[in-house]
């Protein structure tokens, strides 16, 4: 059996394309204001970023406009864009020690240096529609951001501090082993530029994991706290903040540029302990989870994941690393199931024709062949 | 005042002090386009916080320029599509390897640019620390064991 090109349709696929640029705008009372997006829709932003694998706000903006709210499609449009850009540089890695913290929150400690700060989040809203931000007009706005920064001026003057890591603790208590020897010296995989192999090396997991789709990371960390899996932690820590981006200085050695702060969420999550080797103290194990923007449910999922991917023992397919890595990358799961809107009429065909011979066979009592 | 931090406040403030260098320096001397302002892309590489691997995170847009000044490059580097800040970047970076910049006039607008970008950081944080959790516990909670 082949393959069969076939011609036609050039007329229906433009018409369909003008069609849905109609329905983006039919009922529309304005063009959408793709600058409003980065702020008023900015964990939807921060998704498409994080899925795509590259951070540029108003690029994400436009594209979930193209896409019409479509986030599988925003996050393809973005990849796609991505592709065109020369890349000339890789940064100095970040320091998200140093990140300029909006919310950092444990579940493990309530007393950790720094103390807990609750940022901006829902995790305490009451879920009723607000029907006032149906009609929100230039004084309310006024009014919600006066309540905020007249705050400014009534806390006292405040160098933001240096807040150090749980992890760190944890190591310093012995109660965590210490980083391989030589860790930081590897040179990182790219699976943007290279196929990803297996078993992964722990850097194309992690950047895997970073780029990888929320709802399937969520559903497979969720599997595993249902029972389908070993692992079930605690958040160690979970910070997002903005991070400085530091490129080497391309004219001179040793030199660097700022060019800009992007903000970042990571999680490390704490999961009981496990011994090392005969005859040395048991430890704890931590997971570790990071994405572009402020993506909660996802970086936890994705420290649920890291350390469930180190459980050699576990038999489930959330601790089967060529499962979870190949299938949470939305643009080609998402591509992958869009092609099966796409003509198949050769294959089907053949499929008819192979059950209507099985049908005129005297004896049809074997299914073989037949899906 | 070193490279790093000149950028650094030269890209976050939010007056003219950027564009009122540039124009000084045009103004001052012939500034050559070396390499086109234009779009590309970082590879941003990060540390795994818990076992100290290093891995790329994923990439982000930027907006990159060269110059010359007399045949003295300078650079310029931004967040974003801003192609024009990294053509102003650039110029300034020139002027100061050129060693036309750094008069007192200009190093003591940029130390009044860091103040400025230090205090708005100082309300942001002011307010995001008002959501700082006081915790108060029971007395059975705090019992010797």
């Amino acid at each position: 059996m082949g393959y069969v090109a076939v011609k036609g349709g050039q007329k229906a696929i433009l018409a369909s394309s003008e069609l849905t640029g109609y329905y983006r705008l039919r009922h529309a009372p304005g063009s959408l204001d793709v600058g409003m997006l980065p702020s008023q829709m900015r964990f939807l932003v921060d998704r498409v970023m994080s899925e795509a694998g590259f951070y540029a706000p108003k690029h994400a903006a436009l594209a979930l406009k193209q896409a019409q709210g479509d986030v599988y499609e925003a996050a393809f449009l973005l990849r796609a864009y991505r592709s065109t850009v020369p890349r000339n540089h890789v940064s100095l890695p970040l320091d998200t020690q140093g990140m300029r913290l909006i919310r950092r929150i444990s579940s493990a400690f309530r007393d950790i240096p720094g103390g807990q700060i609750l940022g901006p989040t829902f995790d305490y809203a009451h879920r009723l529609l607000q029907f006032d931000l149906l009609d929100e007009p230039p004084e309310a706005i006024a009014q919600v951001l006066k309540r905020v920064e007249d705050r400014y001026s009534a806390e006292e003057d405040q160098e933001p501090a240096l807040f150090p890591r749980v992890s760190d603790f944890l190591r310093e208590e012995g109660l965590m082993a210490p980083p391989h020897p030589g860790a930081g010296e590897e040179e990182p995989f790219d699976i943007t530029r290279f196929k990803l192999p297996f078993p992964a090396p722990r850097s194309a997991r992690l950047q895997t994991m970073a780029r990888g789709e929320t709802g399937a990371m969520v559903a497979l960390a969720y599997s595993s706290l249902r029972g389908y899996g070993a692992v079930h932690p605690t958040i160690g820590e979970l910070r997002v903040g903005y991070c400085a981006l530091i490129l080497p200085y391309p004219l001179e050695n040793g030199e660097s540029v700022y060019a800009g702060e992007l903000l970042i969420t990571e999680v490390e999550a704490i999961n009981g302990f496990a011994g090392t080797e005969p005859g040395e103290p048991v430890q704890l194990v931590l997971g570790y989870g990071v994405s572009f923007g402020q993506n909660e449910v996802k970086s936890i999922a994705m420290s649920v994941l890291d350390r469930a991917l180190d459980v050699v023992s576990g038999t489930e397919p959330v601790h089967d690393e060529e499962y979870v890595l190949s299938h949470i990358d939305s643009i080609e799961s998402a591509g992958f199931i869009s092609h099966l809107k796409l003509p198949h009429y050769v294959t089907f065909q053949s499929e008819l024709d192979r059950l209507r011979t099985v049908r005129q066979t005297p004896d049809t009592g074997s299914r073989e062949g037949i899906r | 005042m070193n490279r790093r931090q000149r950028t650094r406040i030269l890209v976050e403030d939010e007056g003219d002090l950027l564009i009122s260098l540039c124009h000084y320096v045009e103004n001052k001397v012939p500034v050559r386009i070396h390499r086109q302002s234009s779009n590309g892309c970082v590879m941003a590489k990060a540390l795994d916080a818990v076992q100290r691997v290093p891995f790329f995170l994923g990439e982000i847009l930027i907006s990159e320029c060269t110059v010359a000044i007399d045949n003295v490059l300078g650079f310029g580097a931004v967040l974003g599509d801003d192609t024009e800040k990294a053509y102003r970047l650039a110029v300034v970076d020139a002027a100061w390897n050129k060693g036309t910049l750094p008069t007192e006039y200009w190093v003591t607008r940029l130390k009044e640019a860091e103040a400025e970008l230090v205090r708005r950081h100082r309300e942001e944080f002011a307010a995001v620390s008002q959501t700082r959790v006081r915790f108060e516990t029971g007395s059975e909670y705090d019992k010797p064991r």
